[in-house]
């Protein structure tokens, strides 16, 4: 499997100057948004829903709202900011689609966990190829914990212990307070913990 | 222990393929190029829905107005008219209800609120006998007093500043300033009389 590199260019357009150029409609202008972000966005929401079509499906809602707002973020927007901004897009869709699931299995029609053709980037089948048998039971664990946690807390939770992001970065990208946010991911340490100890794994 | 360390994400292989990056890609650009027909379709459903609530609402208004009692015509489909009777006579209606008057009788039809039977006695004696039961109310102005009902037989006789009400069947109201407290229940067997003063028997 191959990962596109992007090499920074030599004086790139920053993404303030981007912004303002898509926001006249020029369409190089969006792309250059899109290649900037897209496979950031794309590797996120993979793992936070835990299905590749419904990765992309969520990536593309994601733009096609953000060139409907891209008006409302200041012309002084810096890279990591707009990249929050579309993470906040993106988190905030992958957060329905996981609640909308949940709700269809509560009312027993949707698949359980696991049983989904469709959950096919799920923790243990993203496990790296040289990976030792036990790390794999033990990402299959955290799998069937996350799919029995609420919706805000796998998120949470998510973000900072796979994805890697500050607590700040965890509570801007889930619209709550840090405090919430650490709530949130103290939840499933807690029931990870059970197995594995505290911490499950060094943080 | 395991070998696994946070953040998870070093540990997993990645997910990302330029293929499936071009693929969203498109799609984006489908749903850019779309979105002016969505928006034309959506007005189209809209404007399809808000047809057929009209529709909805005409069809269940003709269905109300044609299911509103309508008052009764004589038995030959005649609308009622106004009636001098010279001798005894019988008028038959529709709904196989009559009304039966005695030499003397005038006896008019009379201005009432939808869905209510409105006549008059003018002068004269008449037996209403109503049938057919239903919401329809008969409203009969005797001079001192309306008499109105539903389904029931009573008999009106008006004089000169006298009125006489006698309810054979079921129940009559009997309203005016010379009814005693300005409206009486007339029950089977009950009758009132009116003049300058009112006795109740």
């Amino acid at each position: 499997m191959t990962r596109p590199i992007l090499l920074p260019l030599p004086n790139a357009p920053s993404d303030a100057e981007l912004v303002a150029r898509a926001i006249e409609g020029d369409r190089f202008g969006r792309e250059l948004i899109y290649r900037r972000h897209a496979a950031y966005l794309l590797e996120m929401v993979t793992r936070l829903v835990a299905s590749r079509d419904g990765a992309e499906a969520i990536v593309r809602e994601t733009f096609v709202v953000a060139w409907k707002r891209l008006a409302t973020l200041t012309t002084t927007a810096e890279n990591a900011e707009l990249r929050a901004w579309l993470s906040r897009i993106a988190v905030g869709l992958a957060r329905r689609r996981l609640r909308r699931a949940r709700m269809l299995r509560f009312f027993g029609l949707g698949l359980e966990p696991g049983d989904d053709d469709d959950q096919d980037a799920r923790l243990a089948a993203l496990a790296a190829v040289d990976l030792r048998h036990d790390a794999r039971q033990d990402l299959e664990h955290i799998d069937r914990v996350l799919d029995r946690a609420r919706v805000e807390p796998r998120i949470a939770w998510m973000l900072r212990r796979v994805d890697g992001l500050t607590l700040d970065d965890v509570a801007a990208v889930c619209a709550c307070p840090p405090a919430t946010a650490e709530r949130r991911i103290a939840e499933i340490d807690a029931r990870l913990g059970e197995r594995f100890g505290t911490p499950a794994v060094s943080p | 222990m395991s070998e696994l360390r946070y953040p998870l994400k070093e540990r997993l292989h990645d997910v990302v393929t330029e293929r499936a990056l071009q693929r969203v890609w498109r799609g984006i650009d489908d749903r850019q190029r779309t979105r002016a027909p969505r928006r034309l379709a959506r007005g189209l459903v809209l404007l399809a829905f808000a047809a057929l609530a009209v529709a909805i609402g005409v069809v269940l208004g003709l269905a109300l107005r044609t299911r509103e009692p309508r008052p009764p015509r004589l038995a030959d489909g005649r609308p009622f008219a106004a009636v001098d009777a010279a001798t005894r006579a019988v008028i038959a209606l529709d709904d196989g209800s009559a009304i039966r008057l005695w030499p003397g009788t005038r006896l008019e039809p009379a201005d009432a609120e939808l869905g209510t039977f409105g006549l008059r006695l003018a002068r004269g004696e008449a037996r209403f006998d109503m049938r057919g039961g239903g919401p329809r109310r008969w409203s009969v102005e005797c001079g001192l007093a309306t008499v109105e009902a539903v389904d029931a037989e009573f008999h009106c006789t008006r004089g000169a500043g006298r009125l006489r009400v006698s309810v054979e069947r079921g129940t009559a109201l009997a309203r005016g300033a010379a009814v005693p407290e300005h409206m009486r229940w007339l029950g089977a067997g009950d009758s009132l009389e009116l003049g300058e003063t009112a006795k109740i028997e």
